[in-house]
């Protein structure tokens, strides 16, 4: 630097500030790299989260970031379930109802990669709806509840346990279905996205069992996945170990499967 | 409606030189609290890992309690007053536990169907 240039005013520094910050994230930007900005954590205030595979499908009527517009939103539909709420019996009532809406959307097709690297404010993480800040709320609505249709395979499917969001019930439970861009197994999810499907859901689809899911991760067949985008901030440790993204498709609507050159639904499955 | 939870369970202990000795104490220990709540929960303890500063238990609690209420913090609360009871204890003095922390931890069934324990 010359002495010229440390002896700016200071309204020519804080020019010269701006403009390399500008360039700085431009140069990001343009490296292909999705950064997760933080605000805490004990993982620091950045995540690079543009280490996942590629994915496959395509998109219509999508943003930017490779996602559904807006305009695909709608207002969400809930059921009271035997006996159990929408808002479930505690804990965050939002990411509850966010679960159990049951309603059939628009589903546009959407790049697996496209959910697998979006980024996700850290200050949301193992923390309710009602303590994010403002612009964290604002970040995650401009995707949650966009209607995604997603291509990929099955890594492993399994029933989970109790939770707030089915009242904790000892029998109603979720099943997680990693979906992974490629055939595999369960090694696999840390590349995976995380969908679930429903006991409010699944109650009309009989055929969606693990067994069934499972034969089709075995099988290696291809699936299409619709259902709503939402953030599960409640599993940021799985991170990196057997997901990669707290992004989810949750809840799930409709599965099918590639068979003999079209998409069968699962409801109608053969085995 | 019967219900049940999995939590995480985080105690302060000192290091454990006796060969795990004191880990399957605490084990012990915390099993036969959680037999019977304060509220009739029933409970067992499915893992323990030693984490260096601290021991974290995986509990599991089942039972009875309306749809809507809240049964998460039913089953902190019981398994607190339990634990502070069980360590205040006389015969359990020697192992100076104190409980750090404990929370619902919905990851439990992934972690212990991957670590061979479901």
């Amino acid at each position: 630097m010359s002495r010229r240039n440390s002896s700016s005013s200071p309204l020519q520094t804080l020019g010269a500030i701006v403009g390399t910050i500008i360039i700085i994230i431009l140069a990001l930007l343009g490296g292909g790299k999705v950064l997760n900005i933080g605000t805490g954590g004990d993982t620091g205030g950045i995540q690079d989260n543009s280490g996942g595979a590629a994915g496959g499908g395509n998109s219509s009527g999508a943003s930017a970031n490779g996602l559904p517009s807006q305009s695909f939103k709608q207002t969400a539909k809930e059921i009271t379930y035997h006996g159990c709420p929408p808002a479930g019996d505690g804990g965050d009532s939002q990411l509850n109802l966010n679960k159990n809406r049951v309603d059939a959307g628009n589903f546009q097709p959407t790049n697996f990669n496209a959910i697998l690297t979006l980024p996700w404010p850290k200050e949301t993480e193992r923390t309710s709806h009602d303590q994010w800040s403002a612009s964290a709320a604002s970040q995650v609505a401009q995707a949650e509840g966009l209607p995604v249709l997603v291509e990929g395979y099955l890594a492993l499917a399994r029933q989970e346990g109790p939770e707030s969001p089915n009242c904790h019930s000892g029998t109603d439970f979720d099943f997680h279905i990693w979906m992974i861009d490629h055939p595999g197994g369960s090694a696999d999810r840390v590349g995976g996205v995380v969908a679930e499907a429903t006991p409010r859901v699944r109650i009309t689809h009989p055929q969606w069992t693990v067994r069934n899911l499972n034969n089709l991760s075995t099988a290696g067949t291809k699936v299409r996945i619709s259902g709503w985008l939402m953030l599960d901030p409640e599993h940021p440790d799985q991170v990196g170990k057997t997901r990669g993204t707290i992004w989810e498709i949750h809840p799930i609507i409709k599965i099918e499967y590639w068979q003999s050159g079209s998409w069968v639904n699962l409801d109608d499955y053969q085995g | 409606m019967h219900k049940a939870i999995y939590l995480s369970v985080k105690v302060t202990m000192p290091p454990d030189s006796q060969g795990g000795d004191r880990l399957r104490q605490l084990e012990s220990r915390v099993g036969q609290q959680l037999r019977q709540t304060e509220h009739h929960l029933t409970g067992t303890v499915k893992r323990v890992q030693d984490l260096g500063d601290q021991v974290e238990m995986t509990v599991s609690l089942e039972g009875e309690q309306e749809a809507p209420a809240d049964f998460a913090r039913l089953a902190i609360d019981d398994v607190r007053r339990a634990l502070e009871a069980a360590f205040a204890a006389p015969a359990a003095r020697n192992l100076r536990i104190s409980v750090a922390e404990i929370r619902e931890d919905t990851s439990a069934v992934d972690d212990l169907a991957d670590a061979g324990l479901l």
